[in-house]
């Protein structure tokens, strides 16, 4: 039946918004706020462009749109040929027919055009979603070489609008001052905790930071600067006292 | 979006707490920052770092303290101070069991209103529960007690004054920050619904008719395909 | 050393912080055409030091002048924030206090610089290892809790804009393309009254033609860059795997003559949570809206639901639960917040 194809792909879109909102709240959920350093490259954020759900939906349309027009046709020499014949009564009813076919048919149309919309629109807000996050960087599967595996979930366009998106971001991102110097891509957890005590768990040496050199040496205390030492705390190196 | 989900329709925890966190409190500092204007020093250091130059807030306190004389600061710096073991803060007023009992005594006595606590009593408590417990004259088990059984007749009284939802307007004095935010989806969800249903039984003529004055109608004209494709 | 940036930024708001009409502080340019603005007014951190670069107003007739602390601010950003993420719809871009925002956010971060190079460098000087002393137990030393408390509150004053601004964005997102319309609404509006007379004051000195577009006076011109840049991004990715395989009559992105709207505006009438204020800055006696009762003194707004003609009373200090489209003027003169 017409629609029904559509209504496959809803149901899809359904399940990938719940799928990766689940994910993108953990992000949130995570001492980053929001920004995922962890990324492996093995978990699947946006599952696969339905090529072929699509491409049958589109000859739907197709087919609907003919249907639409054999029937506007017909319609035009029913009306030029109207005046000829008298009979008033079955005239009427074959044009009261052919409207609701004509109607049934465009709605249809319709309903496949905003079903589709909506699929590539869920796409795009999660293509955003992922720049925002920081999932599509220098170092994760999407930009490296040697991970290109994570191109194929997208759609050509996909991955076209996906890096003119980014761009477009990391342009105004360094050409705005107030943008800029408030880190945009930052944190979206308000900063709890800028300093923490930590205790070092293995010998590492001098680290760097703004405030100093700091000699992480096994079983030492430091009060630090939480951003200067994040890396550290995942790698296990050091701990949050 | 960048704006996480999770964020668009409330505020976070998280973003409560900061937001408690901007509020005055006041602390017996166990340092003193007050200087003698003509100390003489040649120290860098006293002249530069050892002054507060703040941009949220006034730095006058910070840079006058003297040990063990009450001043008035910015929780999070009299959280911070704590941490350090650097201040000790005084709790407020509304914060003691004798406040608390009294608080509690109205809400039983008024069924249909709430008792005037400040607007961040709940996320206010828990913060001092948690980062200052030994700062409190009273046994802190008492106060949390206390806190919970307020929380809990609230509660009730908010679930019991549910039946009066409408799709108008619902007046909610001294409700506090946190109490807002947990019914924010919930009240202000049936409500939307409520007004839909009103509406649709009224006609929705009238809604048209507001937009209008809003001065914000659609503009109904179409974006034509052809004439915004751009990088074909 | 930054010496009073205050008087400075005072300089800039002076028109807009006496005129009564509060629009026009969230506006820069009401007194003045907006070329004119852009290239005077836009301060960079240097300019900003130096007195002589800040323009002479022409409208001088407004003596008053009003400092504008960065403790004023910064409560004003956070209830900005507030308000922008518990309203349903794009609330006005503040222009210029996101412009002293940023001044003073650079400077704090020079200042910063400053003092933590004067620290170590003084710390060396004591002694040869205090550095790693120092670092061992850096706010058991007195002297270094203020800077770690400057360092604190910048980034919660980041924080704050951070999420102020990506709100924005996210609604800018959402309402993508009912924007563009009220948009081309004005311009379309624009060119039928071009050779119209204006009654306003402020327009008769200005050619109508450079008068401020809906957009320009709801976002900064960042936010006005990424919404068209996204929009034809989006358009493009739109076109390319669906709207190019339509009926010609069926390729607009925005259908309104289909039976659905499917463009995405925002609900006035949602439902939200307010506090009422009052008039700012307790102007009791010039707020013409504002109603009292006596015994005991009551000050109130009262709005009126149109389709019941119900009136409701918003008593200054209550809260409230109403919608969005009965309150939205209310807002905007900031006699009320949102929660």
């Amino acid at each position: 039946m017409y629609g029904d194809l559509a209504n496959k792909l809803i149901i899809e879109a359904k399940r990938t918004e719940q799928l990766t909102q689940k994910y993108l709240d953990a992000a949130l959920n995570s001492d980053n706020g929001g920004i995922r350093n962890d990324f492996n490259g093995n978990e699947t954020i946006i599952p696969m462009y339905n090529d072929e759900l699509i491409y049958n939906i589109l000859k739907e349309v197709n087919q609907l749109k003919q249907n639409t027009e054999y029937l506007q046709h017909i319609k035009q020499e029913e009306e030029e040929t109207k005046d000829q014949l008298k009979d008033v009564l079955s005239g009427h009813s074959n044009d009261k027919i052919r409207k609701c076919q004509y109607f049934v048919n465009l709605l249809c149309l319709e309903r496949n055009k905003r079903c589709l919309m909506a699929y590539q629109r869920m796409r795009s807000d999660i293509i955003d979603k992922m720049v925002w996050n920081g999932l599509i960087g220098s170092n994760n599967m999407y930009n490296n070489g040697s991970k290109r595996s994570g191109y194929n979930e997208l759609s050509h366009y996909e991955q076209e609008y996906m890096s003119q998106y980014k761009n477009l971001i990391d342009e105004m991102n360094s050409e705005s001052e107030l943008w800029s110097s408030i880190e945009i891509m930052g944190n979206m957890n308000p900063p709890s905790d800028i300093f923490i005590d930590i205790r070092v768990l293995k010998d590492i040496g001098e680290i760097q930071t703004e405030y100093g050199t700091f000699n992480f040496v096994k079983d030492s205390q430091f009060y630090v600067r939480q951003s200067d030492v994040e890396r550290l705390i995942q790698q296990g190196y050091v701990q949050k006292i | 979006m960048s704006l996480p989900k999770k964020l668009q329709d409330t505020f976070s925890p998280k973003e409560l707490q900061f937001m408690v966190e901007n509020e005055p409190i006041k602390i017996f500092p166990r340092f003193t920052t007050r200087q003698r204007i003509n100390k003489h020093s040649d120290d860098i250091l006293d002249l530069y770092s050892n002054r507060w130059k703040m941009i949220t807030m006034p730095d006058t306190a910070l840079n006058n303290m003297v040990a063990m004389q009450s001043t008035t600061v910015t929780l999070w710096i009299a959280l911070l101070l704590k941490q350090q073991n650097k201040c000790n803060i005084i709790a407020p007023e509304w914060l003691t069991c004798k406040a608390l009992d009294r608080a509690i005594q109205f809400e039983q006595n008024n069924t249909r209103r709430f008792s005037p606590l400040p607007w961040d009593w709940l996320i206010l408590s828990e913060i001092l529960f948690k980062k200052a417990p030994d700062d409190f004259h009273d046994p802190i088990h008492e106060l949390r007690s206390r806190i919970q059984d307020l929380r809990e007749i609230r509660q009730l009284k908010v679930a019991k004054g549910i039946k009066y939802m409408n799709e108008s307007h619902l007046q909610l004095d001294n409700l506090s920050i946190l109490e807002i935010n947990e019914l924010r989806p919930f009240i202000s969800g049936i409500m939307d619904k409520l007004k839909e249903i009103h509406l649709a039984a009224v006609g929705p003529e009238i809604e048209g008719d507001k937009e209008e004055n809003d001065g914000e109608e659609i503009f109904n004209g179409t974006l034509r395909n052809d004439s915004s494709r751009q990088s074909l | 050393m930054s010496l009073d940036i205050d008087d400075i930024l005072a300089e800039l708001d002076r028109d807009t912080t006496v005129v009564d009409n509060i629009s026009s502080d969230n506006f820069p340019n009401a007194n003045n055409n907006r070329h004119k603005l852009t290239k005077d007014y836009s301060l960079s951190p240097n300019s900003s030091l130096d007195t002589t670069t800040v323009p002479q107003h022409n409208n001088s007739s407004s003596g008053k002048k009003k400092v504008i602390s960065s403790i004023e601010d910064f409560s004003k950003l956070m209830t900005l924030w507030k308000n922008e993420r518990c309203s349903p719809d794009l609330l006005p871009y503040p222009h210029l206090l996101m412009k002293r925002m940023l001044i003073r956010i650079q400077e704090q971060m020079e200042h910063l610089e400053i003092l933590s190079m004067n620290f170590f460098e003084a710390q060396g000087n004591n002694s040869s290892d205090n550095r790693r002393n120092m670092s061992n137990a850096p706010v058991n030393n007195n002297k270094m809790l203020p800077l770690l408390c400057m360092e604190a509150e910048l980034e919660r004053v980041k924080f704050v804009i951070r999420s102020y601004l990506r709100c924005r964005l996210a609604k800018i997102d959402k309402y993508s393309i009912y924007l563009r319309q009220i948009n081309e609404q004005y311009l379309n509006e624009e060119i039928n009254e071009e050779n119209d007379d204006d009654a306003d004051d402020d327009d008769k000195e200005n050619p109508s033609s450079l008068r401020i577009s809906p957009l320009e006076k709801l976002l900064s011109p960042e936010e006005i860059r990424y919404h068209q840049s996204h929009f034809s991004l989006l358009l493009n990715l739109l076109n390319e795997s669906v709207l190019k395989y339509m009926p010609d009559e069926l390729q607009a992105v925005n259908d309104t003559e289909a039976s659905i709207n499917m463009i995405d505006e925002p609900d006035y009438n949602k439902f939200v949570f307010i506090k009422v204020k009052g008039p700012p800055n307790n102007l009791y006696d010039t707020d013409p809206l504002l109603k009292k009762r006596t015994h005991p003194d009551i000050y109130y707004y009262s709005i009126t639901i149109p389709e019941t003609k119900e009136d409701i009373d918003l008593i200054i200090g209550s809260i409230y639960i109403v919608r969005y489209s009965l309150i939205k003027n209310l807002l905007l003169d900031e006699k009320i917040e949102l929660l």
